[in-house]
């Protein structure tokens, strides 16, 4: 008897690898926020419409005490403080004083009434010229929302997980993340997203496969769908067959064998065949990459991004912030060396504190240390105090980006300097200013190699700024960021002769861009003798078993 | 009725927070509190009103209060905004 397969159709859709891996899963769709319903009408009662005012108001307020202790754990005290601010807001006399009067004159429903009211203190929020306090309209629209809500007996979309599945979402805010049990999610598909995003880099560390940037062809995802993730093509199979999903099935179960293999040698240093030394270290940008630094057996950390402090706060953050928010990393893995780079963010990040110009080109532009130098007293300076004080509990040393040229190198190496004397006559007691290094990624650095090489104390090559500046490619833009994979040869060439000359001079050389863990490249590393690489975690225990398998 | 100037020095100035503190602080009072700024006076007790002013850091406001309990209700809140709203 002839058995018929039957085939369903394979749809394989491109998207952005925002992490790694291969999740297998039924689809779960999050549906977007529909628009508020509010028509006016007459009301009967105007008791009755004050009434449901009342209850909505300590619904609303006993739903934001059970956001606030939702997120207790992965909030700080002073962002849960927002939380008590929304409470206050719900409790305002104003507020409802206002609503019932406007009920009572026009004898209207409640969630009108209520909307009208806030409708006025939103617009007054947003003629004020201050772009913080005009943020907090959007506050105001989230109460309402909440509130009319409340009243219409509406529910809010609550995801809720029920068994493990693939998220499939226009886009996923990191609020929205928080609110899921993490254990159900087996992979994130999002329309909207970059690999750099928040909540891209959050998936990543919590080795969640993901695929963002997906556009309009998720829309094409049917409920009942089947799906595999596969990240190392970038890739979206929707109701593979079966033939397919087994091999995707015994390729993750390969590739979690091999990790456990893998974990398990991490610890030691990797040594190739013929005997020579690479570290291999982390990239961390939060707690949870330095546990997993520590875990899968980092060497050090050869690149700490300091963006969390200035991205998560509210205002220009102290150097008292600053101070606490490193210890609390930097104590995850006390005893190792860390390569702190100093602030670097651009206008892409806006930031509700800093009147930060819109520029054209923003990858070009006052970023990194040269808004740093811009705004010093407000955003580098206190960071500087900071990192100094910790340079004497901790194994400290700092990486400059975007110098431009020895001008660029001198004028930080002077406000550090500047900042140990103060700190010093202070009363403070630090032994010495820890090493400074330079981020190779401008292209102009890299030509005259003698004329830096003598006078930083060690480099870092950031190779996926350098690709784009080499290629004049965004990196943030898909329609050219396939120029990127293309100035492999052109840096590696670059990356060779600097390091002759840096060598010459006894100074080490990093590599800590994506180029570091790129398999292709680790003979290229090897052979010209780069001192470290560094990388996301997770990816430890393969480079390292990678090296230990090379001549 | 009493009434003082003082300078708001938290590093925002009048925001979600800052405000809602002043709010909570002067509902535990009996007398009515008012703030004046930029000609424009609003209840001193709505965190909603004192948003909206737009208060930013350094600004000069001035608190009126009048009632039963004025003079503890000036106290405090004068404390409150000098202790940068620290409790």
């Amino acid at each position: 008897m002839k058995i018929i397969l039957k085939i369903e159709k394979i749809i394989t859709l491109k998207g952005i690898s925002a992490s790694v891996g291969i999740a297998l899963g039924p689809i779960f769709i999050i549906e977007n926020e529909k628009p508020l319903e509010v028509i006016k009408q007459k009301c009967s009662s105007v008791e009755v419409e004050i009434d449901k005012l009342t209850s909505s108001l300590s619904a609303t307020q006993a739903k934001v005490l059970g956001l606030k202790s939702a997120m207790a754990n992965t909030l700080s005290s002073e962002e849960l403080e927002l939380y008590d601010a929304y409470l206050e807001i719900l409790k305002d006399p104003e507020l409802k004083a206002n609503t019932i009067d406007y009920i009572k004159e026009e004898k209207c429903n409640v969630d009108f009434a209520l909307q009208q009211i806030t409708s006025v203190y939103i617009y007054d929020l947003e003629a004020l010229d201050d772009p913080y306090l005009r943020a907090r309209a959007e506050d105001i629209r989230m109460l309402n929302r909440m509130l009319v809500n409340s009243i219409q007996g509406r529910l809010e979309p609550e995801i809720v997980l029920t068994s493990p599945s693939i998220l499939v979402a226009e886009s996923l805010s990191t609020n929205q993340l928080a609110a899921i049990n993490t254990k159900q999610i087996l992979g994130v598909v999002t329309a909207k997203g970059g690999k750099t995003d928040h909540i891209a880099i959050l998936l990543k560390s919590m080795g969640i496969p993901a695929l963002v940037g997906m556009g309009k062809a998720i829309s094409t995802l049917k409920k009942e769908s089947y799906l595999i993730i596969d990240c190392n093509q970038g890739m979206l199979l929707v109701n593979p067959i079966q033939e397919i999903v087994l091999q995707y099935e015994l390729l993750k179960e390969k590739q979690f064998l091999d990790f456990e293999r893998q974990i398990k040698f991490s610890q030691s240093k990797a040594t190739t065949l013929s005997g020579k030394e690479l570290s291999v270290c982390a990239n961390v940008g939060a707690i949870e990459d330095m546990q997993k630094a520590f875990q899968f057996g980092a060497d050090g950390v050869g690149l700490f991004r300091t963006e969390m402090c200035f991205l998560e706060s509210k205002n220009f953050p102290t150097e008292e912030s600053h101070f606490q928010k490193y210890t609390s990393i930097l104590k995850e893995f006390p005893k190792a060396l860390h390569t702190i780079r100093l602030l670097d963010f651009g206008s892409d990040k806006p930031l509700v504190y800093l009147k930060n110009k819109i520029e054209e080109n923003p990858a070009l532009g006052s970023r990194a240390l040269r808004l740093g130098f811009e705004y010093y007293k407000e955003l580098l300076k206190p960071q500087l105090r900071a990192l100094l004080r910790l340079s004497q509990q901790f194994n400290l040393q700092l990486l400059c980006p975007m110098i431009a040229d020895i001008k660029d190198l001198l004028e930080i190496k002077e406000k550090i300097n500047l900042e140990f004397y103060q700190l010093i006559n202070e009363g403070f007691e630090i032994r010495k200013i820890p090493s400074i290094g330079i981020m190779v990624e401008i292209p102009n650095i890299i030509l005259q190699p003698q004329a830096v090489a003598k006078k930083a104390d060690f480099f870092s090559f950031g190779t996926n700024d350098l690709a784009q500046f080499l290629m004049a490619a965004d990196r943030t833009n898909d329609r050219v960021a396939h120029y990127l994979p293309r100035a492999k040869e052109s840096l590696l060439f670059l990356i060779e002769n600097f390091t002759k000359v840096a060598h010459e001079e006894g100074k080490k050389v990093s590599v800590c861009g994506e180029l570091a863990s790129d398999e292709e490249c680790l003979s290229t590393f090897i052979r010209i003798g780069i001192d470290s690489l560094s990388m996301p975690p997770n990816l430890i225990p393969s480079i390292k078993e990678a090296i230990r398998n090379s001549p | 009725m009493i009434e003082k100037q003082i300078v708001i020095k938290d590093s925002v100035g009048f925001h979600a927070r800052t405000a809602s503190l002043f709010a909570k602080k002067a509902a535990r009072f009996e007398s009515d509190v008012a703030i004046v700024f930029n000609g424009k006076k609003v209840n001193g007790k709505s965190t909603l009103s004192l948003m909206t002013l737009g208060v930013k850091s350094q600004d000069e406001i001035a608190i009126t209060v009048s009632g039963k309990d004025e003079s503890l209700a000036m106290e405090s809140l004068v404390t409150l905004i000098e202790n940068n709203f620290k409790d």
